[in-house]
């Protein structure tokens, strides 16, 4: 939200942009994921109790690792509503949401997402803490009165995670041997995002939270992530889906698995491990160190950031062996 | 049906999401036709600007560009600010603060007058409206409405407020003029009140007492080292882990200092005995509320590790707690209690303040205080019992949960009233005691984590070769060396933990090997239980 900050040029603002992709694939697929391992686990016979207890101790879980591990690493309170946090209260409320149908779920993530810019939150006072924060964890991210602040409000994401539930219930029901045959659908879904969002964009009305002020390329792609407004959604979901038709292309490739793709697999199989490892280390400094040791100018912060990716990709195959040879301690939950 | 896991593709058939996009779709446009295609309208943002001592929250998009006045004095005492908005922006167009610093307290008319001769414009007559006497951070401001002329004719309104702050003794002056024809009268003249309301002139500090000497500061910051050392190592001693929200009594007697000295108006070194109390009774509740329990449900190694971590995290938590202290201070009282100074409110002794004798004595009082309390009373010698073996000391009647509630609030206690003292002396904000806390453990360290008395001389030690050491430091490498300065405290843990873990009071000396050459060369004779000869 607010107005447009000052980017120094074309490629600080393509850096950032590209940035916009992880949160809202992050939570679409953490509710794909959810889904999965729901169905997996009353497979196994595990009753509905205790699949919806887990749920809630995975979102508690989540909301304490975003204040004591991932708020500190922003130099944020611990009061600090992000990205973790939000899919920790959404994962609390799907376990109550996933006993809808999921033709339901969907329509209710449908419509969260589609009208989110609607809701009014005029009847929660804001001239209280407790007010504000409510605000802020539901729909208005701001940074304004520390430290309730906050940028990932729960109810837009909420219908993000349950898209991904959604999709994750549809692909339960198809036979593994046929995943090839989801390639059409997701290039499909994700050209008519892509063009969606065009649409948005030039009409310049509904769905755009930050309107396009002119017609430069800035100006078409700078759209509002805090809350997401359905141009962002439309952009980045509709790009994950493109990427995905890409990765079940790329997957029946020979030496699929090996070089970049096995770097990328060996990270994307602990998400939630490198993403809070990647803080810490870019971070490159202690809790409460206000400044970073060093800072570079934009080239060798790719190179750095290149280094710190091979460095990541060790610790999480390490991690991935550590997880398997302690399949029920506190690891499963990261 | 299976309800929500496992779905069929029959359940996502081509009919059913179709459905489900009409119905997404007739709710989407009944929204679109209800509120526009927007969503509910955005309200002005708003930003904070602080520096040279104060702040205040302006309209988002406007800069401020830095002035200095023609005076002797620095320009944090003196100086102006001119705000302008950026391209595009309605409202208001221009603000400007003056400030400078005044011997006495000025005539509020006068200086409104002054406003209008000096700073506000050549050739210029005005037509002054309403004059209003309003609060501005506790001071008593004027603020009028004019319109200003110029010779042509062409006249611009504008809005203006004066006040003297008595506590930064600086007398403020902020004005708008708006340009273009906007009327200064409606969104203009919120934005205005919204700056000049949220405006914050003694933001922490006393501009016309000068810094501490050198000397007097070091002499204040062993004290008040010993002081938290000795505090560190007794919970250490009691308790057998280390507590890392010891330095978190401290952040809160300062902040019980700080509320009753600005808002009770209390002397600051009267607000001792409570910070004191309040410190003491924190350490109680930690005590019943969490070391007590978690011993119940654990022992040995464990109960420790889970000790460890849980008041890392108590510590974590205190800092935000804190914070929102500082944040409610800020805005609903008006004075904020991050890096705040009480010097104000200090004594003069000759030609140094009060702390610098007050400051030392009370430190040591205390440190001899709690010696005579541990060897000579019946309390004390309980509390030492339970500390060397608890189980022992409960088969001899000792009541061991009062021992351990006692020594939580004397704990609790000396690190407060250390906070408080940090007031009088230095700027308390909400990180500054994570550096000092890695001293602490280092002081501790090397006194001994289980010798009350060798923490007086790890404090002492620490905190005078971190002074020493970061001079000579500097002397070699220059400025370069100050981003790696806070690295100093880890340093020395890690030295003192790899070379004497036991601290200086576990070191052996008749076992040295300086010492039994020493003996053997001067005195002939060599004491020991090895009985053998000095090595070559």
């Amino acid at each position: 939200m607010g107005q447009m900050p000052p980017f120094v040029n074309i490629t600080w603002f393509l850096l950032r942009f590209v940035s916009h992709y992880c949160a809202p694939t992050f939570i679409f697929l953490a509710g794909t994921v959810l889904a999965l391992s729901t169905v997996k686990r009353l497979g196994r016979g595990e009753s509905q109790m205790d699949i919806t207890l887990r749920m809630m101790q995975r979102g508690v879980i989540l909301l304490l690792l975003e204040a004591f591990i991932v708020a500190p690493a922003f130099g944020s309170s611990s009061f600090y509503f992000g990205v973790i946090a939000c899919i920790g209260v959404c994962f609390i409320i799907f376990s109550v949401l996933r006993r809808l149908p999921p033709i339901v779920v969907l329509a209710l993530s449908l419509v969260i997402v589609l009208n989110h810019q609607f809701l009014s939150l005029d009847w929660i006072p804001d001239d209280t803490w407790w007010g504000w924060y409510l605000r802020v964890i539901i729909h208005e991210p701001n940074h304004d009165w520390p430290p309730f602040t906050g940028l990932y409000p729960v109810i837009p994401w909420l219908g993000v995670m349950g898209l991904g539930w959604s999709f994750g219930t549809f692909l339960s029901g198809w036979e593994h041997s046929r995943i090839q045959e989801l390639k059409p659908y997701l290039t499909a879904t994700g050209v008519i995002s892509l063009v969606s969002w065009f649409v948005v964009r030039l009409v310049n009305g509904y769905g755009n939270l930050l309107p396009r002020r002119g017609d430069t390329l800035v100006d078409w792609l700078y759209v509002s992530k805090y809350p997401p407004s359905l141009a962002f959604l439309l952009w980045t979901l509709g790009g994950m889906c493109l990427m995905m038709a890409l990765g079940l292309h790329l997957q029946d490739r020979p030496h699929f698995g090996q070089g970049a793709t096995g770097v990328i697999l060996a990270l994307g199989r602990t998400p939630l491990f490198f993403y809070l490892s990647h803080l810490w280390l870019y971070r490159m400094r202690l809790p409460g160190a206000a400044r970073p040791l060093f800072s570079l100018p934009l080239f060798p912060t790719l190179v750095f950031w290149l280094l710190g990716i091979l460095v990541l990709w060790r610790l999480c195959l390490r991690y991935e062996v550590l997880k398997r040879n302690y399949p029920t301690s506190i690891l499963q939950y990261i | 049906m299976d309800v929500g896991a496992g779905a069929t593709r029959q359940e996502f058939s081509l009919m059913s999401v179709a459905l489900v996009l009409v119905f997404a779709g007739v709710i989407t446009g009944f929204n679109l036709m209800r509120n526009g295609p927007v969503g509910p309208e955005a309200v002005p943002e708003y930003e904070m600007y602080s520096n040279h001592s104060f702040s205040f929250s302006h309209l988002k998009g406007m800069s401020f560009y830095n002035g200095s006045l023609s005076a002797p004095t620095s320009d944090e005492d003196c100086g102006y600010l001119v705000g302008v908005t950026e391209e595009g922006c309605l409202w208001p167009q221009e603000i400007i603060v003056v400030w400078e610093l005044a011997e006495e307290e000025p005539m509020l008319n006068e200086s409104l007058e002054k406003v209008y001769v000096n700073e506000l414009m050549d050739n210029v007559s005005c037509v002054r409206h309403a004059c209003t006497r309003e609060n501005v951070t506790y001071h008593e401001a004027l603020y009028e409405n004019f319109t200003a002329l110029d010779p042509e004719g062409e006249s611009a309104p504008g809005i203006v407020a004066v006040w003297w702050c008595n506590e930064t003794e600086r007398s403020f002056a902020v004005f708008m003029l708006s340009e273009g024809g906007y009327s200064c009268y409606g969104e203009q003249e919120e934005a205005f009140l919204e700056l000049l309301y949220s405006f914050r002139c003694h933001y922490g500090r006393w501009p016309r007492r000068g810094r501490l000497p050198e000397t007097v500061m070091d002499t204040i910051s062993v004290s008040l080292m010993v002081l938290f050392c000795v505090g560190f190592t007794f919970t250490y001693k009691m308790e057998k882990f280390p507590n890392f929200a010891h330095l978190s009594y401290a952040t809160v007697g300062s902040m019980v200092s700080f509320y009753l000295v600005r808002f009770m108006r209390l002397n600051p070194y009267d607000t001792w005995p409570f910070a004191a109390l309040v410190g003491g009774l924190l350490g109680m509740v930690l005590y019943i509320g969490v070391v007590r329990p978690v011993g119940d449900s654990a022992r040995g190694w464990n109960r420790d590790i889970i000790l460890t971590f849980t008041f890392y995290i108590i510590a974590h938590t205190m800092v935000s707690v804190i914070g929102m202290f500082n944040y409610w201070t800020r805005n609903a009282m008006g004075a904020p209690s991050t890096g705040f100074v009480l010097r104000g409110g200090d004594f003069r002794w000759g030609s140094l303040p009060g702390i610098a004798l007050i400051g030392p004595i009370a430190c040591g009082l205390l440190v001899v205080a709690l010696h005579f309390f541990l060897t000579r009373t019946r309390m004390g010698i309980a509390l030492r019992a339970t500390a060397e073996d608890e189980d022992l000391a409960a088969t001899l009647g000792i009541d061991v949960y009062r021992a351990h509630l006692s020594s939580w609030f004397i704990s609790g206690t000396l690190s407060a009233l250390a906070g408080s003292i940090i007031t009088l002396w230095g700027g308390m904000g909400l990180g500054a005691t994570d550096d000092t806390f890695v001293m602490v453990m280092a002081g501790s360290a090397l006194g001994g984590l289980d010798n009350v008395y060798g923490a007086i001389f790890g404090g002492i030690f620490v905190s005078m070769a971190k002074k020493t050491l970061g001079n000579l430091l500097f002397m070699v490498f220059g400025l370069a060396i100050k981003p790696w300065e806070r690295l100093l405290p880890i340093i020395f843990l890690v030295v003192i933990l790899m070379e004497m873990p036991n601290g200086v009071t576990g070191i052996d000396l008749r076992s040295s090997r300086l010492v039994k050459y020493v003996q053997a060369r001067f005195f002939g004779q060599i004491h020991g239980s090895d009985g053998g000869g000095v090595d070559d």
